[in-house]
């Protein structure tokens, strides 16, 4: 893949980063992919309301990972922010908005319609699986780092 | 041919997920079945004309078609239990 068609920019990598709650790091996120130019202005809004009511928290064996996302309409071109959190914030779990998961890894997704997406979900999925892989990404230094990482086991 | 509805809050990013799990799932064991991908909300009128829903949001209670909940096939924690349920409810 060139780099006209990087999906992960590192200015869209936040290491380390620290919020308050969810609505914070979900901000953040929203406004790195904004400025990259990844998202439409009403991304922020969009994003917001549907982990409110459709919530992605997904609780791995030993670590919480959320990939908040809305629709295609919002989005300019495919991409992902990442955020790697100094301290976990909560969400809901995703189909069981009761109960809580303490989030360190967020993968935000601004998706495109088109079938390019299923392979990429798919492979995403498959990553999540391997929570070894995924461990590794709390461990790295610099957001170049994190983005090639993350551009060669998902894509 | 029995009817599997795949739903999620888009009807894109995780439903997507799941599907292309279950169709891997379904080839495996040699079921036939068709498979229907849509978003929570386009299902209010429909959803009682499935055998089963699987479904990575919650599913209004007036659905009375059996739901699996598919966040299993996605951290890939528990996710024996889900074909078992999926297999079970296509009885």
């Amino acid at each position: 893949m060139n780099s006209i068609e990087k999906i992960i920019h590192e200015n869209c990598v936040l290491l380390n980063v620290e919020a308050y709650d969810q609505h914070d790091i979900l901000s953040q996120l929203s406004d790195a992919l904004y400025k990259q130019g990844f998202v439409k202005d009403t991304f922020k809004h969009a994003v917001l309301e549907r982990e409110a009511e459709f919530p992605t928290g997904l609780p791995l064996v030993s670590i919480g990972v959320a990939i908040p996302h809305t629709d295609a309409y919002h989005v300019a071109r495919t991409g992902i922010g990442v955020a790697i959190l100094k301290k976990p914030v909560e969400f809901s779990v995703m189909g069981s908005p009761d109960d809580k998961v303490h989030v360190s890894i967020i993968l935000m997704l601004a998706m495109n319609d088109g079938k390019k997406q299923i392979e990429l979900l798919q492979r995403l999925m498959e990553f999540f699986q391997k929570e070894e892989k995924l461990l590794v990404l709390k461990d790295m230094k610099n957001e170049k780092e994190i983005a090639a990482y993350l551009e060669t086991e998902i894509f | 041919m029995k009817k599997v509805l795949v739903i999620c809050g888009t009807g894109v990013a995780t439903s997507t997920m799941v599907i292309n799990k279950l169709k891997e799932f379904f080839a495996e064991k040699q079921i036939d079945v068709q498979l229907y991908q849509s978003k929570v909300s386009d299902i209010l009128s429909t959803g009682n004309d499935y055998d089963v829903i699987i479904s990575t949001t919650v599913v209004p209670p007036s659905i009375k078609t059996k739901v699996v909940n598919a966040v299993p096939l996605l951290t890939g924690i528990g996710k024996e239990k889900v074909f078992n349920d999926i297999l079970e409810a296509l009885k």
